[in-house]
């Protein structure tokens, strides 16, 4: 008898496979259909860079160059002018005149982040990063200052 | 000790007292008569044999500065303190308004005695009547032929000149009153080298304050063994108490060195009003840490005032009585000192406005619970640490109203914690 | 009191000089005491209190401020107690009571002493909440410094530098206690002319440059030690580049020439070196357009080897000449003086201010030395305008040391407030009122005073009477133990002038004091220029061309030797001696007269940094490096040669004036078919015009040696050669401080001291004229002020004309009118100005301001021009 009970338990082990495949049946794609649909990412996900203003439009970049000095790569390049005070561009004496980032050297480590006394800069969650040429890799700072997605908020002020 | 006959207050309530003939009536310039007919040497070795201290609050041995002047320098000044600014302190006030010759005749033997032909007399600029009796003195002294070229046909000349002060306590501080003397700001210089080797416009130069110089003439007329013969053994001669407070008799009172605290608020300044006991005195002016209710009969002596703790700086005695509020005794003297500080340095420029916010916030009952550890580490970082002895004043109101009355600080905070 | 005094810091035993500060016998020691307001060029102040440590005596142990006790034998310091360690603490916490920590955007971040010490020495935790006091930031104390008043730490560095070196307390403390800070006088800027340096020792960033400000992060700095390219004085400062652009200019230490500070000139002029209108290609002059056209650099030097050997080879090689600019270096001196006297074959070489000025060549004894002197005479020279850091100086040893200035100038200048004697001097009568001086001192010595006094008295009756001062003056002079002669260009031009150099000798030897007369010149690189031989009857090394032995020894090095008549002056080669010119680095055609002469040369070859009015009028242009792009040596007032290595990346395709000279020789050999042909294209062979060839042909004899000069260094090495007194100057040997040579090594014979004065005097100027003094003034509009940052570019003045208030008055003329002014020579119209420093009869117009109407009237050729106001 013992091949008997061992049939049954053959085919019961027969059932209970299948239904793990009639269940995944039931259940749907898993496939994301990228890039009709967007992919959502980990808040703390570190992509493309973007410089944020305060509320009142000034920039928040006062182009310290600290993020240059942390950066591990040499990704950044700052080059600071004296605001104009009748028409500052950012609080205080100082901002940022150019603001580059070589997208092809930064490792998205996020020192850069870490080291800005303003936040000013953070990396954001836009991760499509492809262009059709080279230069397209170096982000000015009017492309950092105008993300596709919007600013992420670090902290509220 | 029999009743003290008033030397240098001799004068003060004659009618007329800032006359020149008041003063000549009354043996006035005879002093000068007989300085002159001595060497100069002898009229240093006379006030140093004297003991006579200075006045203005270090009390540092007079006739021993005279004797710091290097003999060759070709110019030599004397510079008259009159920029009495220490509160509680009115003496050189009263001196200067009616007896100013007193202290001029002291000016004129005293440069005889160095050798200088220019005197400058700093005067606060406050003392408007004061201001008019220097020069109004120094005009009759000119007609006099006790100034100017020649003097009693002695060949000795000497002029004088009266420079009025910009209102900055600093300015009190003799190296402080040189620089505003030469038109710069006042602030103190660095010692050494001291005046007596670079003073005024970098020459020699003797600072002194008025009750000093009106000693001299006392001195060289009725000889240096008399004078010493008054006070204890290490302060010698009279010494004008200013009494001021919670007092019945508040005023200026000569006596000799040496004289109780006790007996000066008791017998002369009447006793503390509406018969109070006595908390706290301060025995020099603000500078000088306080005393308590148990100490005040120490004798007013530079050497018996070091060893009770404190010091006897101006002779400037401010009482105060059971309802004073020794929180507010360390705000206002505080305000006092970071209003006058000069900037110059970090400590007393920085640390001060601190401790007064801090005291501010205690005297209103917003002192937070560590508020009194942070003002004692403010005024350990001040005191003794400044460039000039004002920032070690500043903190010795808060350090020694802290270590006296700790409690009634204490209690100021619990009012606080309780809201 | 022994010299040498022993003491124990922190139980390490020192020896040290008595008389030192504890605080500098600790760095001898290797001790870091913190300080911020002792610094070791100003005097003792306390102020900080940052440098408390405790002194251990018999008596047990005081808190004292290490920066203002001085050191005694058996002295004990403790400078690591817990006692001086919460000192500390507590004053950092102090100062960073009211210091706004801006550090992200503070331009000291980064170098900040408060920084540093604050991170050693500082409590780590603030115990203060309460809101900062708030002052002014940003707040312009000049047009070139701003001063944040929240940063200050009022440490007093900066007005103790403006009152002990500069004497001009221009800065203050106002108000008292916590309200205290620093501040300018109501309407007087700071404008000290080396104000610049209060930034430098300014231990946080209160005070910072208003032309470098937010241009770098200290830190990501490449920086090179080089020397300022402004005046002769050398002073050593350093470059720090980042991203291939000069950011800022600082001083740099050398205790043999500038201390530590250098002019405003030096610090805030440098934006001509990354200018956006630098030449950045050559240029050539289109055949067919007649305008200027890019070309490359090939195109460009072959145009120039072929014109100007057209020219030599029809004309012969007179007709060629090279001016050069005294601010090149001696590498490019050198090699512009060696093309054309060994490859052209003339000695028509000079630079303005060269062969028409009578200059001692060998400058001054040693900067050093006007400390250790106890007077200084100056003969028409103003180091306040022409060379500050000499002022400084000055200062110092008459404030210090109770040196006296004797000055004779045309104008009262700001050296002349000081004690001594001023004798005003109209322009031209300087070797008259000096010879009087000598005679007047040998009668008073009775070195041979009758025939003094046979002199005096046969003093031309029309020179004007010797001053009230005069007994004084000779007196001072006789006096003077150590005193110090110093001439400068305006009074050795011309006739005139080698007449005034030799009364001036004259003076100083009748003094026994013959070697320590100086000229100190216009150019950067005056002293190395003449050095190098640039001058028309000089070669290398101050021999005469006539000298057949020198001739020789650089004929064996040149493989050709340079020509034994002297060339022409640089007056004669733009007056139309020449027919093609090779100008480098000088703006010679701004004066119009001279753009004149130089549009009827056939050809005109410009090497310069920018498109001048020069490179304008030019055939081919070629793009120099300015001093910061390209190796090279300079030479200062003091014979002492620096080196100024390359600090930034050449601009465009500009090359090293050396480079371009080198690469020019090799392309003239090859062009002559003769020489090294390794690094000049072979390709250029087969198309040889026609003049080459044939003189392929017809050329033999000795032949020129290859020009292979790969660095600047190589040049050097050459003309250690061709100079003796330069053979041990090596690039390496130089180090960061640069190596004097010795005034012994040239023996120049005083080849006519005994030229007595045959000027006539000049006689009082005729009621409505006036004589011309265009004496310098410190921001004027050379080249590089107008291509300076705008902050400094409108500090460039209008051009106006100063007279004495009475002249004014007398003449019934208003401050401020618009006058006409007019010279033998031309006719400019200015703005009227009053200066009491000018001399009544004189009227002043500095040299080179805009327009340069100094220069239009005259100024400038060593004669007495007289000028009509109206």
């Amino acid at each position: 008898m013992a091949n008997v009970s061992t049939v049954f338990r053959e085919i019961g082990a027969v059932v209970q496979a299948m239904g793990v495949t009639l269940r995944a049946l039931l259940a749907g794609p898993l496939t994301v259909q990228y890039p009709e649909q967007p992919i959502a990412v980990y808040p703390r996900f570190r992509a493309r860079h973007e410089l944020r203003r305060y509320e009142n439009g000034l920039e928040r970049c006062i182009g310290c160059m600290l993020c240059e000095a942390a950066c591990p790569t040499g990704a950044i390049h700052v080059e600071a002018a004296e605001n104009d005070p009748a028409h500052p561009v950012s609080p205080g004496e100082r901002y940022a005149k150019v603001y580059e980032v070589n997208l092809m050297r930064c490792v998205f480590c996020g020192d850069c982040e870490t080291a800005c006394p303003v936040e000013a800069i953070v990396l954001g969650h836009d991760f499509e990063l492809a262009v059709y040429d080279r230069d397209g890799f170096l982000l000015t700072k009017e492309q950092l200052l105008n993300p596709k997605v919007p600013n992420v908020v670090v902290r509220a002020e | 000790m029999a009743e003290w006959e008033p030397v240098l207050l001799a004068n003060v309530h004659r009618p007329n007292s800032e006359k020149i003939g008041t003063y000549l009536a009354h043996g006035g310039y005879q002093a000068l008569r007989k300085a002159l007919s001595m060497s100069p040497e002898a009229v240093v070795a006379e006030v140093k044999a004297s003991g006579l201290r200075g006045r203005g609050g270090a009390g540092f041995p007079t006739g021993v500065k005279w004797g710091f002047l290097p003999p060759d320098a070709p110019v030599k000044y004397l510079a008259v303190n009159t920029d009495e600014g220490e509160p509680g302190t009115f003496k050189d006030r009263l001196i200067v308004e009616r007896d100013p010759h007193a202290i001029l005749e002291g000016v004129i033997i005293a440069a005889y005695a160095i050798g200088a032909h220019r005197a400058f007399v700093y005067i606060r600029g406050e003392f408007f009547l004061g201001v008019k009796r220097w020069i109004k003195a120094i005009a009759d002294a000119y007609q006099h032929g006790f100034l100017g070229k020649d003097i009693l046909g002695s060949g000795f000349d000497l002029d004088v000149s009266v420079h009025r002060g910009a209102g900055a306590y600093i300015c009190g501080e003799e190296t402080a009153m040189l620089e505003s003397l030469e038109g710069k700001r006042g602030q103190p210089r660095l010692k050494p080298p001291y005046p007596a080797q670079v003073g005024l416009w970098g020459r020699p130069t003797i600072v002194q304050n008025v009750e000093t110089l009106a000693n001299v003439p006392h001195i060289i007329l009725r000889g240096a063994a008399w004078y010493a013969s008054i006070g204890t053994e290490q302060s010698k001669g009279p010494k004008i108490f200013c009494v001021s407070g919670h007092v019945n008799r508040p005023g200026n009172y000569e006596l000799p060195l040496g004289t109780p605290l006790r007996e000066i608020i008791e017998k002369y300044a009447g006793g503390v009003r509406y018969g109070r006991h006595i908390k706290a005195v301060i025995p020099g002016g603000v500078s000088t840490p306080m005393l308590t209710a148990r100490q005040i009969d120490v004798p007013m002596a530079f050497e018996t005032l070091a060893a009770a703790g404190s010091a006897l700086g101006t002779g400037a005695v401010i009482v105060m009585d059971e309802t004073t509020d020794m929180v507010e005794v360390a705000r206002r003297i505080t305000d006092f000192f970071v209003h006058e500080s000069c900037g110059a340095c970090v400590p007393c420029r920085l640390g001060g406005f601190r401790m007064l916010e801090r005291l501010e916030a205690i005297a209103r009952g917003r002192g937070r619970p560590d508020d009194l550890a942070k003002l004692e580490s403010l005024a350990r970082g001040i005191s003794g640490l400044t460039f000039c002895p004002l920032g070690t004043g500043m903190c010795e109101p808060v350090l020694s109203g802290l270590a006296l009355y700790r409690d009634e600080f204490v209690a100021r905070l619990n009012t606080a914690a309780k809201r | 009191m022994p010299d040498q005094v022993t003491l124990t810091i922190d139980d390490v035993k020192v020896t040290v000089p008595a008389g030192t500060l504890v605080v500098d016998a600790a760095k001898a020691a290797g001790i870091d005491i913190p300080v911020f307001c002792s610094h070791p060029k100003l005097d003792p102040l306390g102020a900080c209190r940052m440098c408390l440590v405790e002194f251990v005596g018999s008596r047990g142990s005081r808190l004292d401020t290490a920066c203002t006790v001085r050191v005694a034998e058996g002295m004990a310091v403790r400078t690591n107690t817990e006692q001086v360690k919460a000192v500390r603490e507590a004053n950092l916490g102090f100062i960073l009571i009211n210091h706004p920590l801006d550090c992200p955007i503070c331009d000291k971040g980064g170098e900040c002493p408060l920084q540093d010490q604050t991170m050693a020495y500082g409590p780590g935790v603030s115990q203060f909440v309460e809101p900062k006091r708030h002052k002014n930031k940003r707040y312009p104390i000049s047009d070139l410094i701003l001063l944040d008043q929240e940063r200050c730490i009022l440490c007093w560095r900066c007005i103790r530098y403006l009152e002990e070196w500069e004497d001009k307390p221009q800065l203050g403390l106002f108000e008292r206690g916590g309200e205290t800070m620093i501040d300018t006088f109501p309407g007087q800027p700071v404008d000290a002319k080396t104000s610049g340096s209060i930034i430098d020792i300014c231990p946080v960033g209160a005070l910072t440059n208003r032309v470098a400000r937010f241009r770098y992060r200290p830190w990501e700095l490449k920086k090179t030690p080089s020397v300022c390219n402004h005046c002769p004085v050398g002073c050593n400062l350093r470059l720090d580049e980042r991203v291939h652009a000069l950011r800022r200019i600082v001083a740099r230490e050398n205790m043999a020439v500038n201390d530590e500070w250098i002019c405003d000139k030096g610090r805030f002029v440098h934006q001509f070196v990354d200018h956006p209108e630098r030449l950045k290609k050559p240029l050539v002059r289109d055949a067919q357009r007649g305008t200027l056209r890019e070309a490359t650099w090939d195109e460009a030097l072959d145009r120039v080897v072929e014109k100007l050997g057209a020219l030599v080879e029809a004309n012969g090689p007179n007709t060629v000449g090279g001016i050069a600019s005294p601010r090149v270096s001696n590498e490019a001196a050198y090699l512009f003086q060696k093309f054309f006297r060994a490859l052209v074959g003339t000695n028509n070489v000079d630079f303005a201010g060269g062969s028409a000025v009578r200059a001692w060549p060998t400058g001054l004894s040693a900067i050093t030395d006007i400390a250790r002197s106890d007077l200084i005479v100056l003969v028409g020279f103003d180091p306040s305008e022409a060379a500050p850091l000499l002022a400084v100086h000055i200062k110092r040893v008459v404030l210090r040391k109770g040196a006296k200035l004797l000055i004779i100038h045309p104008r009262r200048i700001e050296l002349a407030k000081y004690p001594g004697a001023y004798l005003p001097v109209l322009p031209g009568n300087e070797a008259a009122l000096l010879g009087e001086l000598a005679a007047a001192v040998q009668a008073s010595k009775g070195v041979r005073g009758q025939e003094a006094r046979g002199k005096q008295a046969a003093r031309n009756p029309q020179s004007p009477g010797p001053g009230p001062q005069y007994p004084d003056v000779v007196a001072l002079l006789a006096a003077a133990k150590s005193p110090l002669f110093i001439y400068g260009p305006d009074v050795a031009r011309g006739e005139r002038g080698r007449a005034t150099v030799a009364a001036l000798l004259n003076l100083a030897t009748a003094l026994g004091q013959g070697d320590k007369l100086a000229y100190i010149g216009a150019g950067a690189n005056e002293q190395g220029v003449r050095d190098m031989g640039l001058l028309p009857d000089t070669l290398p090394g101050y021999a005469p061309v006539s000298d057949a032995a020198v001739r020789e020894r650089l004929g064996k090095l040149w493989g050709l030797q340079p020509p034994a008549e002297a060339g022409q002056t640089c007056a004669r080669m733009i007056g139309g001696g020449v027919k093609g010119l090779f100008v480098m680095g000088d703006n010679l055609a701004a004066l119009p007269a001279v753009a004149e002469a130089l549009r009827k040369l056939d050809f005109l070859v410009v090497q310069d940094l920018f498109l001048t009015e020069t490179a304008q009028l030019a055939d081919v242009v070629l793009p120099a490096c300015s001093f910061a792009e390209a190796d090279g040596t300079y030479t200062n007032l003091e014979r002492r040669v620096q080196r100024g290595p390359q600090g930034i990346r050449a601009v465009g395709e500009s090359k090293a004036d050396w480079a371009i000279l080198t690469a020019l020789a090799e392309k003239w050999l090859a062009a002559e078919g003769r020489g090294d042909r390794s690094g000049v294209a072979p390709a250029a062979a087969p198309e040889l015009p026609d003049w080459k060839r044939k003189k392929r042909k017809a050329k033999t004899g000795p032949a020129a040696k290859p020009w292979n000069y790969p660095t600047a260094q190589s040049v050097l090495e050459e003309i250690g050669k061709a100079v003796p007194f330069y053979a041990t100057m090596r690039w390496e040997a130089l180090g960061e401080g640069g190596l004097q040579w010795s005034a012994r090594d040239l023996r120049v014979g005083v080849r006519d001291s005994g030229l007595s004065n045959t000027q006539s005097p000049t006689s009082n100027p005729r009621p409505g004229e006036f004589l011309l003094v265009s004496s310098p003034l410190f921001w004027d509009a050379s080249l590089f002020m107008q291509y300076a940052a705008d902050q400094v570019r409108q500090l460039i003045p209008a051009p106006f004309v100063a007279l004495n208030p009475a002249d004014l008055a007398t003449a019934k003329l208003a401050e401020g009118s618009q006058m006409t002014l007019t010279s033998p020579h031309g006719s400019v119209i200015l703005t009227l100005k009053a200066d009491a420093s000018v001399q009544p009869g004189t009227v002043w117009i500095p040299a080179t301001l805009p327009g340069l109407p100094a220069e239009t009237l005259g100024g400038g050729r060593g004669e007495p021009i007289s000028v009509v106001v109206r």
